[in-house]
């Protein structure tokens, strides 16, 4: 068969089985990445060693190094600490925690991951509702909601990001800069959603406050001398992440040198900590590039973005159109199937796209210069999927892994969060947050540009 | 040695619709910390340990951190055990039960019972169980087993 169809056929069905949820994701990406290479559609020198086609190791490394530090920092009890001590600043009012919780969430998922700040609240969460005798599932489902917004925030804080990051060779300044504000109004407006919500059906008595505010949230420290090497870490590693583009030194490296630091100081026991690293995601990510980096070879992702050049008519002055599909197109496929096999292949599309819009498809794809990479006609492209494919998560259960983690955190406390439930909240957030993103883009790369 | 041999060939059971309270009763009176669970045919149906009990009395989100119960109120569990006294023994067995054949031979239930940290080994026949081998009824044995071999040797 000739390879364009040979390539296409293994995308095809590889995706189409990683969103049946029938076969375990990282086993379909490995298995699509191996035809990939057994049928020679992409070489191994290519698919290990290319840039062009190959495993993106910025993204494996950047994400192997920030588990390390979570794996490491997350049984200090440093969450559960600030967790409790905010519940006794909102002096036990559940509206009050509920927006404390939402903007700590919020701002954790941001500079560490989603997945394991919503872990580590949600068991907190169950014992202040509990105390409080009040439903935890809207405190459950806000932090969910919460984590996607934050994680949108920053180069770190959610994986289409950092393999947005990589590709476009955007640093975390750059996030900072355009992504950030976005997320703080973003936050703003969500925030007063629940007010609208709950604000007025959320009240205890007094005397269910007074037990929150008997909790001794110094309890929860285990180890104060971990704990104080662990922030120090973070801090320097966040550090690094802010100066690493003046410093030329990848994400990567960053998150690398942190784990390593980290490790040698902590006295943690390798084989222990390394338990800790999503060995099954890494492995996702590294399929699912081989995957796309076949069919970006024979020629499929380059079809894609003619088609999306016919649709959206993007043209060197620009892009605005293009932005906007992207914006609610990446939404919806990301709360349907999983956003980074998205990500994955929105990236090299968007690099085609540049390259026969600005060099008439002359320059090679994946080395595009960075005044065309960083064009402020093409910019706000970048961060319509990337906003797009973040905070489409929220839109159903499925959306994305923190969703998938509350839902089966709170089936196990025997407080069943149904689809519905989920999407009843998830789904209007959704569209507000993609309204309000669209406002940004539109006003602050088309109307003051 | 094989099992039928040293099994409990009429062991303490309770029903899976039999309340909690009447468990502890059972564990109290009987001073044991395993008992099987079986259906009103005599059908092994789950296996149900002090542990199982304990942790009904645990809050899901304890499970889920441990460190939290420091936060709890003091008279946390007393409610919990009035709360609970009348759920189903079901609601709290083990259904994921490790059995032995009566022909099995006893170094194969020893190897189960320190593989599993077993409190109790159910003997079935069909799914019917036929007998119960405990912990302390296999340390007799062993004792009784010890005891031939010195009294052997010192003659």
């Amino acid at each position: 068969m000739d390879p364009f169809w040979t390539g296409t056929l293994i995308f095809l069905l590889s995706y189409a089985v990683i969103v049946s949820e029938k076969i375990h994701k990282t086993k379909v990406a490995l298995i699509g990445a191996s035809l990939m290479l057994v049928l020679r559609i992409l070489e191994q020198q290519e698919a290990f060693h290319s840039e062009e086609f190959g495993i993106d190791y910025n993204v494996i490394f950047l994400l192997i190094g920030m588990m390390i530090i979570i794996g490491i920092m997350k049984n200090t009890g440093a969450f559960e600490y600030v967790a409790i001590k905010s519940a006794k600043v909102a002096r036990g009012e559940p509206f009050r925690i509920m927006t404390i919780f939402a903007v700590i969430t919020a701002i954790s998922s941001a500079l560490l991951d989603n997945v394991t700040t919503v872990l580590l609240l949600a068991p907190v969460t169950l014992l202040i509702a509990d105390e409080l005798d009040i439903d935890p599932i809207p405190f459950l489902i806000t932090e969910a909601l919460a984590s996607n917004i934050g994680g949108t925030a920053t180069l770190i804080g959610d994986p289409p990001n950092i393999m947005i990051a990589s590709k476009a060779k955007l640093t975390f300044m750059d996030f900072i800069v355009h992504l950030t504000p976005a997320i703080i109004v973003i936050m703003v407006v969500f925030l007063f959603t629940l007010k609208i919500i709950f604000g007025k059906k959320l009240h205890v008595k007094e005397e269910l406050k007074m037990r929150v505010m008997a909790m001794d949230e110094n309890e929860m420290i285990k180890d104060p001398v971990l704990l104080k090497k662990c922030l120090a870490v973070l801090t320097l590693t966040v550090l690094g992440f802010v100066l690493h583009g003046a410093l030329h030194l990848e994400p990567a490296t960053i998150a690398l040198t942190g784990a390593a630091v980290l490790f040698l100081i902590s006295g943690e026991d390798p084989h222990k900590t390394f338990l800790e690293v999503e060995w099954p995601t890494i492995f996702f990510f590294m399929g699912l590039f081989i995957i796309v980096g076949g069919v970006v070879k024979v020629g499929l992702i380059e079809k894609l973005s003619q088609f999306m050049i016919e649709i959206t008519g993007p043209t060197q002055t620009s892009m605005f159109k293009t932005s906007m599909v992207m914006l609610w197109f990446s939404a919806i496929a990301s709360a349907i199937v999983d956003n980074i096999p998205f990500v994955a292949t929105m990236n090299p599309l968007i690099l085609d796209m540049a390259n026969t819009i600005y060099h008439n498809g002359g320059a090679a794809a994946h080395a595009l210069p960075p005044e065309t990479l960083h064009n402020a006609v093409l910019m706000p492209v970048w961060w319509s999927l990337a906003l797009g494919a973040c905070l489409g998560g929220n839109g159903s259960p499925i959306g994305a892994s923190a969703n998938v983690i509350i839902v089966g955190m709170a089936e196990k406390a025997k407080r069943p969060i149904s689809f519905l439930k989920f999407m009843a909240y998830g789904f209007p957030i959704m569209v507000e947050t993609l309204i309000v993103s669209m406002i940004y883009i539109w006003v602050r790369y088309y109307l003051l540009a | 040695m094989k099992a039928k041999k040293i099994m409990n060939p009429n062991p303490v059971t309770i029903r899976a619709d039999a309340p909690l309270h009447e468990l502890i009763n059972l564990f109290n009176d009987r001073k044991m910390d395993a008992i099987c669970v079986v259906d009103e045919e005599k059908r092994l149906v789950g296996i149900v340990t002090i542990f199982e009990l304990f942790q009904a009395y645990l809050p899901d989100y304890v499970k889920m951190k441990e460190e939290l119960a420091h936060l709890m109120p003091e008279g946390y569990f007393e409610n919990t055990c009035h709360k609970i006294k009348d759920h189903e023994v079901r609601s709290i067995m083990r259904t994921d039960i490790i059995t032995v054949d009566e022909d099995d031979i006893l170094i194969s239930i020893l190897a189960d019972i320190v593989k599993y940290r077993l409190h109790v080994t159910p003997v079935t026949r069909d799914g019917m169980l036929i007998g119960t081998i405990h912990k302390k009824g296999l340390l007799t044995y062993t004792s009784h087993v010890c005891l031939i071999n010195d009294s052997t040797s010192n003659d």
